[in-house]
């Protein structure tokens, strides 16, 4: 039995778990049961993510036909290289998410609704990185981005409802454009299956049409990953969401459905046309600069963070755009990394706001001698957001780099390294003002978190290190080759689905 | 056989994990931990100079597309920086023994500075280019570390440290991504571009940046004097003292000997040579009006820095066996001054040259270690100082002969030179008259000398810089000559020692020194008076107007006036007073020269107009969209129809 026909458990498991929780929770009222049963969940997910990578580099890609309908009429999920690692992504950082949820969220009321939601996304999350369907992604892309809104404004206060409301406006934005554009391309090649799309557009030519999608998805898929000048939104919603759906939102929301879907659609369907992409490296540029700039000018912590996502965005987007080997590898490696020390910082603002209650960086400073575990891992993701060795974040910024200079982008290898130094000075101007100094009075009282928060922020800070190891050509191969072959393979994406020439 | 290479780096990393473990009751044990493992360190470095073509690396961990592999070599100019590296290392520790016992962080102190020789040594060894900038980079975050454990108030001091070191590093990472451009090659042994053309131009001069920003040179050593105002005296001794000179210098010379070979006379040599004057007298005149000892130093240090980078960029083997002498003079002198401050600082825990003075009875030996290296720091004879100015002036003067070009920019550069020694000497008599001798101020209370663990360290680099200095040839001939792969003085400099140029030129920068001192010095010429105000006597106030011998007054405390003593400071408030000077100071203290606040300024404007524009409200932030989208929605078009004409 292969892996190809369990496929479907990997969405209906976080469907299955979100509806469980709800009803469970609902009638019991006990937080012990949504806990326990979303940590096992989220774990299982984990697991089986890994198995199938495993498969994946083993035996090539899986493909299930849903319904038992062949394509291009059923809808298809397929799993290769680059959904492997996205699951991968997706399914470590739900873990973590979840565990520190455990003691986080303990303050909040109707827990069970929060784990509900919280695999609806997750759910969401997994369904567009396998599937093969157009339309079905862009289902997906729906029920995630919603369950986010709700999931941003689940505190119910003043901030996060406002947040919210703005992040589901240009959040549909987004969708209806992504919408519009597969409406088009669907009138356009009369199919939605994504390999089918793909070789249709190779027999007929690629039609004015089929350009003008283009620009609506990289509007769309832009709005959704938070590339300037579609980024505004998230500065608001990612600060104002409780602690664990920020790692969840900054390190796998925004690459899941912008990243991840602009690769899909661009590189194995539509076809990187020349012009699409000058335009993307100008905006990737642009995003390392201005999200950069804009970090350097924020005193409440999260709200660093989330602009700090925003610059990252762009080096990600950076490697994808260059289109070559080494960029790409840059971008995944990046794209991991980030996901690894983003959550990381999130989660520890999360414990810093859970011991002091304040995000503001000029109402704390000195909580290193009273919560040093918090003040480690700070230290830990700050320096290797900031691309300090022998962190992660080290590794994938000079790969990036590399790809750069080695593709004549001079300029923009130079904004990459200008957006480290900024980025630099910011993280270290954070960890002064919040980790060293002097405690306030009001702060004389805290402590460190508990046991269910220590332990995602030391795991996490762990795989900071860990992941430097990467680099070394075993793990290289299994984490990072696949994948990128899978990106690099282009249009031929489609000949490995219905076999067949253009 | 090449698995040595390892031991050196390995064995300091192993001493700060079993520091990790032990516990605290047995925290009398971690310096002793500390001190055994830099010795044995230092021993296997020297072991080194026994093999010098060692080779070691893991080729099953190498990235043949990005360059990386793990490769460490060892040869004469490696184990050298190595074997100073440990050395400094093993008597800073021994130091730290007595002089950090009463601080809070101890264990993380232990720890970081072993694993900074640790990484310092890899990054010596490593031939590998990017394995080298990582290694580098771990060292700076280090310093970072080390710096935040001093005074309060390090973190910004440790802030800016960071930044700026942190920063360069960025910058020398793009050149290194540069030069594997240009060569496809990491491996340090074998890069060698001509410095011919834009993009091998640029590379240097990123890398120049790191190499610069580490050793302290202009202008990028504004981190340096803030640190040593906070940091703890073992961890300047340490850092930019020492390694960060050895690193910084070593890496200045890979990069002008062997990446991009500089020649005599080019404009990048001369951009060198200005770089270290100018480093030279400006690090003289701020240290020259300090009123902190351990400022003071440091911006001594700094401008003994430009030295070795004047050295160097002569690109000449007599200028660069000089500046490489003078590498190694200085780490000793330098770090003998900074552990004698540490020893008033310990006894007395008074930095300020106001609240000092008289020290010379009562602390002896500290007094014999820090006037001989104040006297070697100047550059009189027979110590080591003397000679590595020498060789570099030597170098200077033969960029005029008519094989080089007969370039006569020389006398420019040997003028700032000359005066920056001259300011040198007067900065150091003011130190040692101002901790040592003149009178004792009432407010010291008696002390008596440090123990043992911090004489010895002293003691020994006073040693050495008379060692160095009388048997000259023998540091030159086994350390120095063997980095350019010469055997013989007589190969650099056909005379020996005593052509009269640079000797005449040391000496008259002595002389004008010493007059300087002469003319400036309080005392016997103040005349005291008591505060007249608005036609009425005030008195006892806690001040007291002194006129100096130049006719400018001055107020100073009156227990200093009861005393018949004045601070050695106020010296050269004369020399400040000067209008044009004056200006000077006033906007260097304003931090003008300052490159790390003026580019904090610049993008301040950036940010807050950026930040100004993300107000909240939604409609301004679909407006941004709307008109985003549409820009690039008239750019793919203006683009397409280019590409269909």
């Amino acid at each position: 039995m292969g892996i190809s026909q369990i496929l479907p458990v990997f969405v209906a498991l976080p469907l299955l778990s979100s509806f469980l929780i709800y009803l469970l929770g609902s009638l019991f009222k006990k937080d012990k049961i949504s806990d326990l049963l979303g940590n096992l969940a989220s774990g299982f997910l984990l697991l089986f993510a890994i198995f199938a990578l495993i498969e994946v580099s083993q035996k090539g890609r899986a493909l299930y036909f849903v319904g038992g309908w062949r394509p291009p009429f059923g809808i298809l999920l397929v799993l290769d290289g680059l959904s492997g690692f996205m699951l991968f992504v997706i399914t470590l950082i739900a873990f973590m998410a979840t565990i520190f949820s455990i003691n986080y969220m303990a303050r909040f009321t109707a827990k069970h609704k929060f784990y509900a939601l919280l695999f609806l996304l997750i759910a969401g999350m997994i369904g567009i990185t396998l599937t093969g369907d157009l339309f079905n992604m862009f289902v997906f892309i729906e029920i995630a981005a919603i369950s986010s809104y709700a999931l941003v404004a689940f505190g119910i206060e003043d901030e996060g409802l406002e947040a919210a409301f703005k992040y589901m406006v240009m959040g549909e934005i987004g969708s209806l454009t992504i919408l519009l554009s597969i409406a088009l391309l669907y009138s356009a090649t009369g199919t939605l299956n994504m390999a089918d799309i793909s070789q249709t557009i190779a027999a007929n030519g690629t039609r004015p049409v089929v350009l003008f999608c283009s620009i609506l998805f990289l509007i769309g898929f832009g709005i959704k990953a938070a590339i300037v000048p579609f980024h505004a939104w998230l500065a608001d919603a990612h600060p104002s969401a409780p602690a664990p759906i920020s790692a969840l939102l900054s390190g796998v929301v925004i690459k899941v459905l912008g990243i991840y879907a602009l690769v899909r659609v661009f590189y194995n369907i539509l076809g990187m046309h020349p012009v699409v992409v000058n335009i993307l490296l100008f905006l990737s540029g642009f995003s390392m600069l201005v999200g950069v700039l804009l970090q350097l000018g924020q005193n409440d912590i999260k709200r660093l963070f989330a602009y700090c996502s925003v610059s990252h965005i762009g080096y990600i987007l950076l490697g994808f755009s260059l289109g070559t080997p080494l960029g790409i590898i840059g971008a995944l490696f990046h794209l991991l990394n980030h996901a690894v020390f983003k959550s990381l910082l999130f989660l520890d603002s999360g414990a810093i706001e859970y011991a002091t209650g304040t995000r503001r960086m000029e109402n704390l400073g000195g909580i290193a001698r009273k919560m040093p575990i918090t003040t480690v891992s700070g230290f830990i993701g700050s320096f290797a957001a900031s691309g300090v060795p022998p962190f992660n974040g080290f590794w994938s910024k000079l790969i990036l780099i590399l790809a750069a200079v080695e593709a004549h982008q001079y300029p923009l290898a130079g904004v990459a390294g200008l957006t480290a130094i900024l980025a630099l000075t910011s993280f270290i101007r954070m960890q002064r003002r919040v980790f060293l100094g002097n405690l306030p009075e009001s702060l004389n009282g805290i402590r460190e978190v508990p046991m269910g928060m220590k332990v995602p922020l030391l795991a996490l800070a762990l795989l900071s290190i860990l992941f430097s190891f990467l680099i070394l050509p075993g793990f290289r191969e299994f984490f990072l080759d696949l994948a990128k072959d899978a990106v690099l393979i282009g249009r031929n994406y489609s000949q490995t689905i219905l076999g067949g020439g253009l | 056989m090449g698995e040595i290479l390892l031991y050196p780096i390995l064995l300091p990393l192993l001493g700060g994990i079993i520091i990790l473990l032990l516990p605290k009751k047995v925290k009398s044990l971690w310096g002793i931990v500390a001190s055994l493992f830099t010795f044995l360190s230092f021993l296997f470095s020297g072991l080194l100079s026994l093999f010098p073509t060692l080779l070691l690396s893991f080729p099953q961990i190498q990235w043949p597309k990005v360059g990386w592999e793990f490769l460490l070599t060892s040869e004469p100019f490696r184990n050298f920086i190595l074997l100073g590296t440990f050395f400094f290392g093993f008597l800073i520790s021994l130091y730290s023994i007595r002089k950090m016992a009463r601080n809070q962080r101890l264990r993380e102190y232990y720890v970081y500075f072993l694993w900074t020789i640790a990484f310092s040594g890899l990054a010596i060894l490593s031939d590998n280019f990017l394995l080298f900038l990582f290694a580098w980079g771990v060292v700076a975050v280090f310093l970072y570390l080390l710096i935040s454990l001093g005074k309060p108030g390090a973190e910004r001091a440790a802030n800016k440290a960071l930044v700026m070191v942190g920063g360069s590093d960025i910058l020398m990472l793009l050149g290194v991504v540069i030069i594997y451009q240009i060569t496809g090659t990491l491996r340090m042994s074998e890069i060698r571009i001509p410095l011919a053309g834009g993009l091998p131009i640029v590379a240097f001069l990123l890398i120049l940046v790191g190499a610069l920003t580490k050793a302290g040179a202009m202008p990028f050593h504004t981190w340096i004097p803030d640190s040593a105002e906070f940091a703890p005296v073992p961890v300047m001794a340490l850092l930019p003292a020492s390694l960060d000179k050895l690193l910084g210098i070593y890496l200045l010379a890979r990069l002008s000997l062997n990446l991009f070979p500089v020649v005599p006379n080019s404009p990048i040599s001369i951009l060198l040579m200005a770089i270290g004057s100018l480093t030279i007298i400006a690090g003289a005149a701020m240290a020259l009006v300090q009123r902190d000892l351990l400022r003071l130093l440091s911006y001594s240090t700094v401008s003994q820095v430009g030295y070795m980078v004047l050295g160097i960029g002569t690109g000449i083997p007599v200028g660069i066996i000089g500046g490489l002498f003078h590498m190694v003079n200085n780490a000793i002198y330098k770090t003998c001054l900074f552990l004698g401050a540490g020893a008033v600082e310990e006894r007395t825990d008074e930095t300020k040259l106001d609240k000092l003075g008289g020290l010379s009875k009562e602390m002896p030996l500290t007094f014999f270690a820090m006037l001989i290296s104040a006297l070697a720091i100047s550059g009189v004879p027979p110590l080591n100082g003397f000679f590595s100015k020498y060789l570099i002036y030597q170098g200077v003067i033969e960029l005029s002969q008519p094989k080089y070009g007969s370039n006569w920019l020389f006398v420019i550069f040997l003028v700032i030179a000359l005066f920056g020694s001259v300011l040198t000497l007067a900065s150091f008599l003011k130190v040692l008259h101002s901790v040592f001798l003149g009178a004792k101020l009432k407010v010291l209370r008696p002390v008596r000398e440090v123990g043992v663990s911090m004489v010895i360290p002293m003691l020994l680099l006073a040693f050495l810089c008379i060692i160095f200095g009388v048997f000259v040839s023998l540091p030159l001939r086994h350390f120095i000559l063997p980095i350019l792969g010469l055997t013989e003085i007589s190969a650099i400099h056909p005379t020996g020692f005593w052509t009269a140029g640079p000797t005449i030129l040391i000496i008259l920068g002595l002389i004008i020194g010493f007059i300087l001192y002469y003319l400036l010095r309080p005392g016997k010429k103040a005349r005291v008076s008591e505060v007249f105000v608005g036609g009425e006597l005030i008195s006892p106030t806690p001040e007291a107007f002194v006129t100096l011998p130049d006719g400018g007054q001055t107020k100073t405390s009156v227990i200093d006036v009861n005393e018949g003593s004045l601070p050695g400071t106020y010296f050269y408030d004369s020399v400040k007073s000067l209008k044009s000077i004056n200006e000077i100071y006033r906007i260097a203290e304003n931090k003008f020269f300052d490159i790390y606040d003026q580019l904090r300024s610049i993008f301040s404007l950036f940010v807050k107009g950026l930040v100004r524009l993300h107000s909240g409200l939604l409609t301004t932030y679909i407006g941004w969209l709307l008109l985003g989208g549409a820009i690039i929605l008239w750019v793919f078009i203006t683009l397409l129809l280019g590409l269909f004409h």
